[in-house]
């Protein structure tokens, strides 16, 4: 079963990075084509501008876009020039941090292998808990003659493991829902991070495009992406940074410590079951609310930076929070169900 | 009858009374400058508001050319989320029906409902002996149990019940500004023709938004294939595909949405100076 995953897991990989190769190409061809619009855009604002301040009509409201717009359209012209040095800055300031998107993703990597190693164990048990039930069930299987003895000793030894196993049913039950929600969490974390890291560029010249719609259109769109874009590329590869720190002055361990641990159990199932839940409760601490804490703080920088930016902020554009936020109802009932 | 030509009627009329308020209190011989200052205001004001009653037709069909120009057509883009919508409903119904057992409730009442117990006692090992009750027990009831258990259905349950919710109010939306962006201009102009300038900011966030959104919302999978081509890039970890699908389908599609929130809210700053909240909350649905 494991090999057959593994399999899988290696052609799933095949296929990404055939795909990411064209997928890599068509995202430069994008990105040039969005700086392209935009300094086109930014050019007809500029005439725009110059046209309205130009006209014989004595409205100061309308005749007050003139020079706004042609500013506008010289700061857009600013950024679509220095969008590069922006980036390479955000990467150089991460060298100086001494964190690096790869080993970040790398870890994040090894984690969700690590969880969803445990969840496969924890699924191996299930089946363990039902194989008993399913000869008890069906008593034709064992009374059938010729192997009956051997089968008999088997089955009788199965079931004997398994009479304690069967009392951990709903306890296993809630482990692997708590380990897969852990999972799943932790991959839109990923998925996030992906997109920021190859995405970057893109991102940062999409709200270059945006900024640069005529009439201050697109301006806290545009800025609120570029700052969101900004922040998080260098925010997240520092996660780990400030997080660590923190979880082992607190909890006296970082999540990898524990995954490691959870998978250092698994040697015997009567340590693991009764030991699993508080360790997945602690990593679930770990990776859901402190992870959360640090988007939340990450969000006060965006606005921020978007502020400096286009001197006013719109709304907050990747949602982590909100999308977990009802997803924690299911974590409180199988809490209940451990006591 | 509530139409686009009746609060266009309306806001001319009211566009008039606005003008002629106006030159009546620029001519009152009265020493308040903080009320002979909205004078030339709402006369200004009026003449906007007859401004955007004459382009509004005009507004429409740029917006259906901006459309035409960028290649994407409101036919296919409402057929295509109809469609995505449904499957989504059924993929939902059959995930919540596996995860709730129904397997289990299915062989019951394929098996006639025969709850007929008894009592066997089978030797475990020479120490012990245990009493079990057997009830008559299918394959297809241990199968739904054991799905039941893993809680990989349940999970899976949840993801696609978030995404079938989240489609199912963008398709409502878009049927909502697909059908009414003519009414919803007209109702904006109206608002900004109130005198004294007590509906401007709404109205202008009624004629930006749902110019933003007509024009916008079509444009929706160009924005996909953007992150999509993100999300294929250089490095992958190959087990955070469940992640992907979720930031592809639902977090990239609520950051477009909230992109196209904020231009709407520039598009009502440009048309009315100011803006008020949203008229719709689209994010709060998810």
């Amino acid at each position: 079963m494991f090999g057959l995953a593994s399999s899988l897991l290696s052609l799933i990989t095949s296929i990404m990075s055939a795909l990411s190769s064209i997928a890599q190409q068509a995202l430069n061809q994008e990105t040039t084509l969005l700086l392209t619009i935009a300094l086109y855009l930014a050019g007809l604002s500029y005439f725009l501008g110059a046209l309205i301040y130009a006209l014989p009509l004595p409205f100061p409201s309308l005749k007050q876009w003139g020079p706004t717009m042609m500013k506008d359209a010289i700061y857009v012209t600013v950024w679509v020039m220095i969008y590069n040095i922006v980036l390479s800055v955000a990467d150089s300031i991460l060298n100086l941090l001494g964190v690096s998107w790869s080993s970040y993703l790398q870890t994040v990597d090894s984690e969700l292998g690590s969880l969803l190693e445990v969840y496969g164990y924890i699924i191996f048990l299930l089946v363990l808990t039902f194989i008993p039930k399913f000869i008890v069930h069906n008593p034709q299987l064992v009374a059938r003659g010729g192997w009956a003895g051997i089968i008999i000793y088997i089955a009788s030894f199965i079931i004997n493991l398994a009479l304690k196993l069967e009392h951990t049913r709903p306890v296993l039950a809630s482990l692997a829902t708590q380990t897969l929600s852990l999972f799943v969490f932790e991959s839109v974390i990923a998925s996030v991070s992906i997109i920021i890291y190859n995405g970057a560029p893109l991102l940062i010249v999409m709200g270059v495009l945006l900024m640069a719609l005529p009439f201050r259109i697109g301006r806290n769109a545009g800025a609120m992406l570029i700052a969101t874009t900004l922040v998080y590329y260098i925010g997240i590869p520092a996660m780990p940074l400030v997080l660590n720190k923190i979880e082992e002055a607190i909890i006296f361990g970082t999540p990898s410590t524990y995954l490691t641990a959870l998978q250092s159990l698994e040697i015997d199932p009567f340590i693991f079951v009764p030991s699993a839940g508080p360790i997945l409760n602690i990593l679930s601490f770990e990776f859901v609310n402190l992870q959360l804490a640090y988007f939340f703080a990450l969000s006060g920088f965006v606005f921020g930076l978007a502020d400096m930016i286009a001197g006013s902020t719109g709304e907050e554009i990747i949602k982590v929070d909100e999308y977990y936020k009802h997803k924690s109802g299911g974590n409180e009932e199988e809490e209940e169900e451990e006591d | 009858m509530i139409s686009p030509t009746l609060f266009i009627t309306i806001a001319l009329y009211l566009a008039g009374l606005s003008y002629f308020l106006g030159a009546l209190i620029y001519a009152l011989p009265l020493p308040f400058p903080s009320l002979k200052q909205w004078g030339p205001t709402m006369m200004k004001d009026a003449i906007y508001v007859t401004v955007w009653v004459m382009i509004y037709n005009i507004v429409l069909s740029v917006a259906d050319s901006i459309l035409n120009l960028l290649g994407v057509n409101w036919t296919n883009f409402l057929t295509g989320l109809q469609n995505q919508t449904i499957e989504l409903g059924v993929i939902n119904f059959v995930l919540n029906f596996l995860g709730g057992g129904g397997l289990k409730s299915v062989s019951n009442f394929l098996s006639g409902g025969t709850t007929t117990t008894f009592i066997t006692t089978i030797s475990v090992s020479p120490s012990s002996s245990q009493v079990f009750s057997v009830t008559p027990f299918s394959k297809l009831q241990l199968v739904g149990e054991f799905i039941k258990d893993t809680g990989i259905v349940n999970i899976f349950a949840s993801i696609v019940q978030d995404l079938f919710l989240f489609y199912l109010s963008v398709y409502i939306l878009s049927v909502l500004i697909y059908n009414g962006t003519p009414l919803f201009i007209t109702f904006g102009i109206f608002l900004m023709s109130l005198p004294f300038r007590i509906g401007r900011s709404i109205g202008a966030t009624f004629i930006g938004t749902s110019l933003a959104f007509y024009i916008g919302l079509p444009l929706m999978s160009a924005f996909d294939s953007l992150i999509a081509s993100a999300i294929y890039g250089a490095y992958t970890p190959p087990l955070a595909i469940i992640g992907q699908y979720i930031v592809e389908y639902l977090v990239a599609r609520i950051a477009y949405i909230v992109l196209l929130a904020a231009i709407a809210g520039g598009l009502s700053r440009a048309i009315g100076e100011t803006a008020e909240e949203l008229p719709f909350k689209i994010q709060r649905y998810i």
